[in-house]
């Protein structure tokens, strides 16, 4: 340790002046990241920030226009960054969908990417390898079989598996940095903190920690450090223990954040129901009744596994209901399909934006009118001057920050992006709008934007059903809280519980049925 | 910036045609080949040509909803055969036997439709499947010869005819276009076919009838390839039992190099026909030229690799550059087997997204899940 350069014992790496434009647009702008050993550096902005640029810069996938990285006593140039180079300055990533394979074994798993044990002709020594990845498993404590299928393991799991793999070439006495990318975005509350106690324990063998995150509580829980960018350019790094979760939020939009959206009215209880489910049963859920009023808001709180993505997509026609019955505005449906109850006026938003939610080359315009062509067909053509003025207007209703219509999904932020999703269903002013985790992933500005539009339909006239596992959110706009578990919806509160309460009641129910 | 932003789409809107135009300027003023710019020589392109525009353009419209239908030729040739042999062996008249053959060429759509939309079989499996057992309906009922006599005069007319000096069945072709082309941009049901060709999965959860649409668009081309099996009677002035087949590889070349042009990333109707006449008019003019007869093989092999390399190439420019319209790669088949791979190795790599647009939700990932995800398209209804 003896070349370490000047400063803090503790330094793990400095990156100074680090900027990168795309055409006209500034990402980054002079933007300096320092890194101790044993922290935990908690890196937020909102989306569109530029933090996503800035690993894929450190990564090397990107290059820099300007910006150098100073490690224990070697200098890089961050313009000729490479992979390799990444590597050897002691970066590691985790990816947020984890780049687990399912259908390979863990010790598969952990062989992908050149770490399996070769012959001498190049074959895989799959004894060898076993031998090897139960060792890689035993170092980081994941207590499974290296021959069972990635499938196979819960959620947590998963994400140590993929832990693991990104750290098994670096010896048991060496550290590295590893950097997470939302690591806990899937994740349900219990299995995050999970998560969060197994970084901590990395950051404690030495290693400096790097948590991409937008859930600020977790910055304040787990981080100790924090760096904030905005507009590409570098807010503060500041000491977790010293921030609130309002100066956090300022930091991150520059400005203070109106957590105005709230439970509209009361629903009128004595309309007649939109939707009602009796006794539903099917794949995960054993036995579901609810009904469902206009211009209400149900809150569905339950675990991972709980079946509320299923319970969705019953209602939509996307699974089958085994038993039961679905009744829309007083009538039975029968094995219905998607398209059927779309001509109901059922909505829907699923959990996984980018592999269910959105057409990820087409334009803006298509993103928002799909499935929805009907409406601008007259006199056998397709009228797409009227389409695109719809859309132009739409586009401004629901927030969508983007600079054409015709720009492509895939070039917005997560955030814009589920605006446009959201706004495809409320421009058809569902009867019922389901929304799986619609806030997932995004950021806290476009999240009260979510929030706001979902409000105001149920003002309108829209019943929503709200799937969370941000508990904030569902005690906040939703008139009643249903829980969840095990298949059986097993409490319901009232509006006006607090977050905190709400956990203690799904964990304890839990724990009931187990 | 802009202004060469704009020159760059131009081209790759139009660089086929261009291409198309310089082939035919070439060849015109070369002095070796006298024979190119004759009157009869482009009479006997858009002879040739057009019933391979049919089958392309029948190629394209299960290919918009990411079905690639293999048995379009093969469907044809069975058609033609029958045609043929119903007017001569059993003496029908000609209209039954016309409606004959488009009635097989729909049922054998209808067959590869239940095949691939609902009982969910890999579209390149049961089409390969299908071509080899409709080959072998051809030379069971034909006993591989050809049907030259007992043909109706006024279908064989129909071939050599030609309406204001232009051949008739080149106005098919035009026809087949129009329509394909009003049914893909101008109608819901293309809007809805392109959806589902770019995710299946979301195209379902907004409403849109993934299987129904998809079974549709098997039916049409089985549909269209039986009328050209009859055009290829007209054409041949017999029904061939060795054609059908041959059509295969150039449809679809066509089709995945057509995918380049006018509508860059997107199967489209117009840039398949340009695809068609450039090879067509590449390969015509080298054999005039004194070429050996295998360059018509060649370019049609190398247009396949080629459409398909420039569809991979758009895609990562697309990625790369902010603010153009879609330039998507036709390579939609091969990505769900190669996601699996790419998202393997525990670094960050990602195709480099370089449009400043922040993704640190993913967006810029493939899902990984791929077995979870192909399970879950067919778990609709």
């Amino acid at each position: 340790m003896s070349a370490m350069p000047a400063g803090d014992a503790r330094t793990a790496i400095v990156v100074r002046g680090l900027s990168k434009s795309f055409g006209s647009t500034q990402a980054l702008d002079g933007v300096r990241l320092e890194l101790a050993w044993g922290e935990i550096h908690a890196l937020v902005g909102g989306n569109g920030s530029g933090k996503s640029t800035l690993i894929k810069i450190l990564a090397g996938v990107l290059e820099a226009d300007a910006g150098e990285l100073t490690t224990d006593g070697s200098t890089w140039n961050l313009t000729r960054h490479t992979p390799a180079e990444s590597a050897r300055a002691g970066f590691r990533f985790v990816h947020q969908d984890l780049g687990i394979v399912p259908v390979l074994s863990v010790g598969d798993n952990l062989g992908l990417g050149g770490h399996f044990v070769r012959g001498p002709l190049g074959t895989i020594r799959s004894r060898r390898s076993r031998r090897r990845a139960a060792e890689v498993l035993r170092r980081f404590d994941l207590d499974v079989d290296p021959r069972v299928t990635a499938a196979s393991l819960s959620t947590p799991q998963r994400a140590l598996l993929a832990i693991a793999r990104a750290l098994q070439d670096v010896d048991e006495s060496g550290r590295a940095i590893l950097v997470l990318d939302e690591p806990t975005a899937a994740l349900p509350a219990e299995e995050a903190s999970e998560l969060l106690r197994t970084l901590r324990r990395l950051a404690e063998a030495g290693h400096s920690v790097v948590l991409v995150t937008h859930r600020l509580d977790e910055v304040r829980r787990a981080a100790d450090r924090v760096t904030c960018i905005r507009d590409g350019r570098h807010v503060g790094t500041l000491d977790a223990a010293d921030l609130s979760e309002a100066r956090l939020v300022e930091l991150i939009l520059g400005g203070k954040l109106e957590r105005s959206v709230t439970a509209a009215r009361p629903a009128d209880a004595s309309a007649a129901p939109v939707l009602e489910l009796r006794h539903v049963a099917g794949g995960p859920l054993r036995d579901v009744s609810l009904t469902l009023r206009p211009g209400e808001i149900v809150g569905i709180a339950g675990l991972l596994g709980s079946g509320r993505t299923e319970l969705m997509e019953m209602i939509y026609g996307a699974r089958r209901i085994e038993r039961g019955d679905l009744v829309v505005r007083g009538t039975a449906v029968r094995s219905p399909s998607t398209s059927a109850m779309t001509r109901r006026g059922i909505a829907f938003i699923p959990e996984d934006r980018i592999a269910a939610g959105i057409f990820p080359q087409e334009s803006v315009a298509t993103n928002m009118t799909a499935g929805q062509s009907e409406r601008y067909f007259s006199r056998l053509w397709l009228r797409t001057g009227l389409l695109l003025r719809d859309v132009a207007r739409d586009v401004a209703t629901y927030a969508v920050r983007t600079s054409s219509v015709h720009l492509p999904i895939d070039a917005l932020s997560g955030g814009n992006q589920q605006k446009v999703v959201l706004g495809r269903w409320l421009r058809t002013s569902p009867t019922v709008l389901l929304l799986d985790e619609p806030t997932q992933g995004i950021d806290v500005g476009s999240r009260e934007t979510v929030l706001g539009l979902v409000s105001e339909a149920s003002r309108a006239g829209t019943a929503v059903i709200l799937v969370s596992s941000e508990f904030e959110e569902l005690t906040r706009i939703s008139h009643r809280v249903l829980v969840l578990c095990d298949g059986r919806i097993v409490d319901e509160h009232p509006h006006g519980m607090t977050s905190h309460d709400l956990l203690e009641s799904v964990l304890e129910k839990q724990r009931a049925t187990r | 910036m802009k202004a060469q932003l704009r020159i760059t789409e131009f081209f790759e809107r139009y660089g086929l045609v261009a291409l198309l135009v310089a082939v035919i300027v070439f060849f015109s003023v070369n002095s070796a080949t006298p024979q190119f710019d004759t009157v009869a020589n482009a009479r006997n392109i858009l002879t040739d040509q057009s019933i391979l525009g049919i089958l392309a353009i029948a190629t394209v419209i299960p290919l918009v909803a990411g079905q690639i239908d293999l048995s379009v030729g093969p469907n044809a040739g069975l058609t033609s055969v029958l045609c043929a042999g119903l007017m001569s062996k059993s003496g029908w008249p000609l209209f039954p036997a016309i409606l004959a053959a488009i009635v097989i060429g729909l049922v054998i759509g209808t067959i590869n439709a239940i095949l691939v939309a609902s009982v969910g079989i890999n579209s390149i499996i049961a089409t390969l499947g299908m071509s080899s057992v409709i080959g072998a309906a051809v030379l069971a009922y034909s006993g591989g010869v050809s049907i030259t006599t007992g043909v109706s005069p006024g279908l064989l007319r129909l071939g050599p005819g030609k309406w204001l000096s232009v051949p008739t069945l080149f106005y098919f072709l035009l026809g087949i276009a129009l329509v394909a082309w009003y049914l893909l941009q101008k109608t819901p049901t293309g809007k809805n076919l392109y959806a589902i060709g770019s995710n299946p999965r979301a195209a379902l959860l907004v409403g849109i009838g993934v299987s129904r649409q998809t079974f549709g668009a098997l039916v049409l081309a089985g549909g269209i390839a039986g009328g050209a099996g009859v055009l290829l009677v007209a054409a041949v002035g017999a029904g061939s039992p060795q054609l059908g087949s041959n059509y295969t590889l150039p449809a679809i070349a066509a089709a995945f190099l057509g995918a380049t042009s006018i509508q860059p990333g997107r199967y489209n109707v117009w840039g398949t026909i340009t695809a068609v006449f450039f090879l067509a008019i590449s390969v015509n003019g080298l054999t005039l030229w004194g070429a050996a007869p295998w360059v018509s093989e060649l370019f049609d092999g190398a247009a396949l690799i080629v459409g398909v390399g420039l569809g991979v190439y758009a895609g990562a420019l697309r990625r790369r550059r902010p603010g153009r319209r879609g330039t998507a790669s036709p390579d939609e088949m091969a990505a769900a087997a190669t996601t699996a791979l790419h998202d393997a190795p525990p670094v960050l790599d990602a195709p480099p997204v370089l449009d400043g647009a922040d993704h640190t939700d993913g967006s810029d990932r493939r899902p990984t899940n791929v077995t979870q995800n192909a399970g879950a398209n067919r778990a609709g209804p």
